[in-house]
């Protein structure tokens, strides 16, 4: 089943084509790479899914039945897609475990925590949240800074905070905007395994946007190459990559053979 | 197991009975004008729990506090003098008019940014006002609204008067309180300072910005509103310049020196604001030529009192508190902060 | 009866273009509304009051002071006061600025006492133009105003502390990189402001009377500003004539509370057709 449909999506911004008219399918359960140079409406699309940018023309269709495009913003979480970005946006100065906390805000249910009125009821129903957070933070592996105000964390550890909170939502589709940028090459590499066990543990479909070629080669079921809001060809990675259409755009972007 | 010990301080709730017990045990000491006044300071107290929930947990600037208190004063007043329904339920009526009446400045303004709350809450402040001069056919204008000083709560009576009512209000200032609390911990509460910290990473997270920024303002107003009945009840007598930019100002002094975002913070905002009059007049009556006017002092006092917390000590009094606690449970292993303040008391 | 009402408004839209522009210029700056500018506006026309009255002054020459004392007093308190609180958020700095309205009234209190004063600078009896009788301190409020619109026209377009500002009104960082300097530009914004404010407050005088709550009527201009979406000046201009035109006529058939309150029915009013203002343009935010 294809979980995002997307038909002809047109975006711009006063006169600038961001999108032009873009039309792919996801398959469920498959991650998906969206690359291109910058500027090429890779973000823009991410943010047209999130309804952050409203496009004036086309359609998303998400499990078949839902457009995207007439949901409020806040609704896209409820609906199971939760997404990073490239410029962390994060309660810096909350700690770590906090921070995930927020996201399982579309799961909270009111009953839940106000099932008794005592304090102590009250601190357990605060259990459950705090045991869905760390469980996350198991998952992603550092639980140990669970405490932590994320302003005082590195970079590469405040993008594992922001996948954390994404995670908390139980996503069905993940959007990660350029999960390793920044990162070196042993980060790359636990990002793309730990990509690989989200779509292995919670058959989560995932959506990549990124320029590390290396890292959507290793995990990308498909690739989509995107320039000037144009799509310049999709498929399989390898065909992709010796693709010479391609190999233009990407004029002296090294893939590795 | 042992990565997810949390090493902060769980709730220490050793202070809390003898400060209750404190607060019922003063009206045995203190004589009747005090209590006239300790029973302003518990409206003060539940008006700036009112606005912490709207500014300290939602992070909304609202000019506007003055505007629901008057609104739940006349409401109040209305219901029960004019129209003859119960004290209580005139209460909770006039809580829900100012809830409602949150509704319909809150919804254009919340759409937008934060500033325009503050903005059109002050104007709104100026239309209350004018709004009670022009009916005066229900509200006496400047004249005075006479509210009965009793209250009827079906099995017991208060007269705000004697000491009974210092009770009555300082139950419910504790009952209030303990309900921001839970509401701090609660979904609605964490959704309020996520929307504080940053919106567009709380909008991402699934949170619905305008409606929470509208639930947060209709719950400050509905508490608020209820304030402004009792207020009513003590002071017997309501005009509209009792409900000013000046009482908007006043509350939001009362967070700015006790702290917002934590509940207790306005509590020992409001106390210390509420009682300033008083020391103000003492402090003139005892240092300064009679007939200074007293409205240069008050002016002053605030403005300064206002300037020199946001410098120094913008967390307030209480996260001047907290600061000092944690410093000693981790001493010797103090980090230094540097760098930005942090506006917000994230430490409970 | 109507034209005179015509021009009444126009010179109280042209004070509550000129605060509004106060306004204007240190939000698209710093990023904060300054409730404060009342007041600026209304220590500046007690200046100017005190150089005519005690120390027998030249109008024009008061009026000077008082306009160079307002861009002191602006920039004062912005070293004072602003630039301490750089990074913080807009809440605490908003409500510091409330703290500088009270004391500025508590001074001028204490200095003029709460008595309101008589101010008239401008010959009284009034002018026949066309034949329809205009008061001069009308007059050369819209007279005032406009060449003060066109000289902040040329000011911003045509020099470099214009370009500057505007640079940094529009994007910080990449002026700061550039290297102007950006604290100082915060600075004199401010004390451009207070300026603006003081013209603002010497003609408004005559017209309100002189008293330390003369600010409030300053506050009156924030829907003007409003109206211009806060981020432009022609915006805020066209704002405070609207508003100004409109309050008086309103003022000729509505009831006095509903006058009273005018600036601020308008301001809910457009909050709910219009909240982005006149003159707005699409902004993104990047994510």
């Amino acid at each position: 089943m294809h979980i995002l449909d997307v038909e002809e999506l047109f975006i711009s911004f006063r006169g600038l084509v961001a999108l032009n008219g873009i039309n792919f399918s996801v398959e469920e359960g498959e991650i998906f790479g969206l690359i291109g140079t910058n500027g090429s409406g890779k973000s823009t699309f991410f943010n047209c899914v999130n309804r952050l940018y409203k496009p004036q023309k086309g359609r998303i269709i998400y499990k078949g039945k839902i457009n995207l495009l007439k949901q409020r913003s806040h609704r896209i979480p409820e609906l199971g897609i939760a997404r990073t970005f490239q410029n962390l946006e994060l309660f810096y100065y909350t700690k770590a475990l906090e921070n995930i906390m927020v996201g399982l805000h579309p799961r909270l249910k009111v009953r839940r925590l106000f099932k008794h009125l005592s304090p102590r009821a009250f601190n357990a129903a605060w259990e459950w949240d705090r045991n869905e957070a760390f469980r996350i933070l198991d998952f992603l592996g550092i639980t140990r800074f669970h405490g932590r105000l994320v302003s005082s964390l590195p970079y590469g550890l405040q993008k594992l905070i922001e996948l954390g909170r994404a995670l908390a939502a139980r996503p069905d589709l993940l959007l990660l905007d350029e999960p390793s940028a920044g990162m070196n090459e042993q980060e790359s590499r636990e990002i793309a395994r730990l990509i690989k066990s989200i779509r292995e543990d919670y058959g989560t479909t995932v959506l990549l946007v990124e320029h590390d070629m290396s890292l959507v080669q290793s995990i990308c079921d498909s690739l989509c190459v995107l320039d000037s809001g144009n799509i310049i060809k999709i498929g399989k990675p390898d065909e992709v990559t010796k693709d010479p259409e391609v190999l233009k755009v990407f004029l002296g972007e090294e893939t590795d053979a | 197991m042992s990565d997810r010990m949390i090493k902060e301080d769980d709730e220490q709730k050793w202070w809390i009975a003898p400060l209750i017990l404190s607060v019922y045990f003063l009206p045995l000491i203190l004589g009747e004008y005090y209590i006239y006044l300790m029973n302003l300071v518990g409206v003060a107290i539940i008006g700036s729990v009112a606005l912490d929930i709207l500014c300290g947990f939602c992070g909304q600037l609202s000019l506007g506090h003055a505007a629901f208190i008057g609104i739940g004063a006349y409401s109040y007043g209305i219901l029960h003098m004019t129209m003859h329904i119960g004290c209580v339920l005139s209460l909770l009526l006039a809580g829900l008019v100012g809830a409602l009446v949150s509704l319909l400045i809150g919804v254009p303004s919340l759409r937008l940014k934060g500033l325009y709350l503050a903005i059109m809450s002050m104007g709104f402040v100026f239309i209350v006002d004018e709004t009670i001069r022009y009916f005066r056919g229900w509200t006496n204008g400047v004249e005075g609204f006479r509210v009965s000083r009793i209250i009827d709560l079906g099995f017991v009576e208060f007269n705000s008067g004697k000491v009974g009512f210092y009770y009555f209000i300082y139950t419910l200032v504790i009952l209030i309180v303990m309900a921001s609390r839970f509401l701090l911990d609660s979904k609605l509460g964490r959704a309020f300072t996520s929307i504080r910290d940053s919106d567009t990473a709380a909008e991402v997270s699934g949170i619905n910005l305008l409606f929470y920024k509208v639930l947060a303002f209709a719950i400050s107003s509905f508490i608020a509103s209820i304030a402004g009945g009792l207020m009513a009840i003590i002071v017997g007598t309501i005009t509209p310049e009792d409900f000013n930019i000046w009482l908007s100002i006043n509350y939001l002094v009362m967070l700015v020196v006790g702290g917002m975002g934590a509940v207790y913070g306005a509590v020992i905002g409001a106390a210390a604001i509420a009682l300033l009059p008083e020391c103000i007049t003492g402090v003139r009556d005892a240092f300064l030529p009679p007939g200074t006017n007293i409205a240069v002092l008050q002016y002053l006092i605030y403005g300064l009192i206002i300037l020199v917390f946001i410098v120094f000590e913008p967390h307030g009094i209480y996260g001047r508190w907290l600061v000092i606690k944690n410093y000693f449970k981790k001493f010797p292993f103090n980090e230094k902060r540097i760098g930005r303040v942090v506006w917000i008391l994230r430490w409970r | 009866m109507l034209i005179d009402g015509v021009i009444n408004g126009i010179a109280l839209g042209c004070i509550y273009a000129l605060v509004a522009l106060g306004f204007v210029l240190v939000y698209k700056a710093t990023k904060v509304i300054n409730f404060a500018q009342g007041e600026i506006m209304m220590v500046c026309s007690y200046i100017c009051y005190a150089g005519i009255t005690t120390f027998h002054l030249n109008f024009i020459i008061s009026f000077f002071i008082a306009i160079v004392f307002g861009f002191v007093l602006g920039s004062f308190l912005e070293r004072l006061f602003i630039r301490p609180l750089i990074g913080y958020p807009i809440l605490p700095v908003v409500i510091a600025t409330i703290g500088i309205s009270m004391v500025l009234q508590a001074i001028v209190g204490l200095i003029w006492t709460f008595e309101p004063q008589k101010m008239d600078p401008f010959p009284v009896s009034p002018y026949q133009i066309w034949g329809i009788s205009i008061s001069p301190v009308y007059l050369w409020t819209v007279i005032i105003t406009f060449s003060l619109m066109a000289f902040f026209f040329f000011f911003f377009r045509y020099t470099l502390i214009g370009i500057n500002l505007r640079a940094i009104a529009e994007d910080l960082v990449g002026s700061m990189a550039s290297g102007i300097a950006v604290r100082k530009m915060f600075n004199f914004t401010w004390g451009l402001a207070g300026a603006t404010g003081g013209v603002a407050g010497v003609l408004l005088a005559p017209i309100v009377f002189l008293h330390p709550h003369m600010g409030a009527v300053g506050l009156r201009a924030l829907p003007a500003a409003v109206l211009g979406s806060f981020g432009s000046i022609p915006g805020a201009i066209v704002g405070g004539l609207l508003l100004g035109i409109s309050e008086t006529i309103a003022g000729l058939y509505l009831p006095k509370e509903v006058k009273d309150v005018f600036p601020w029915l308008v301001l809910f009013v457009v909050l709910l057709i219009r909240p982005e203002g006149i003159f707005y343009t699409y902004e993104q935010k990047k994510v």
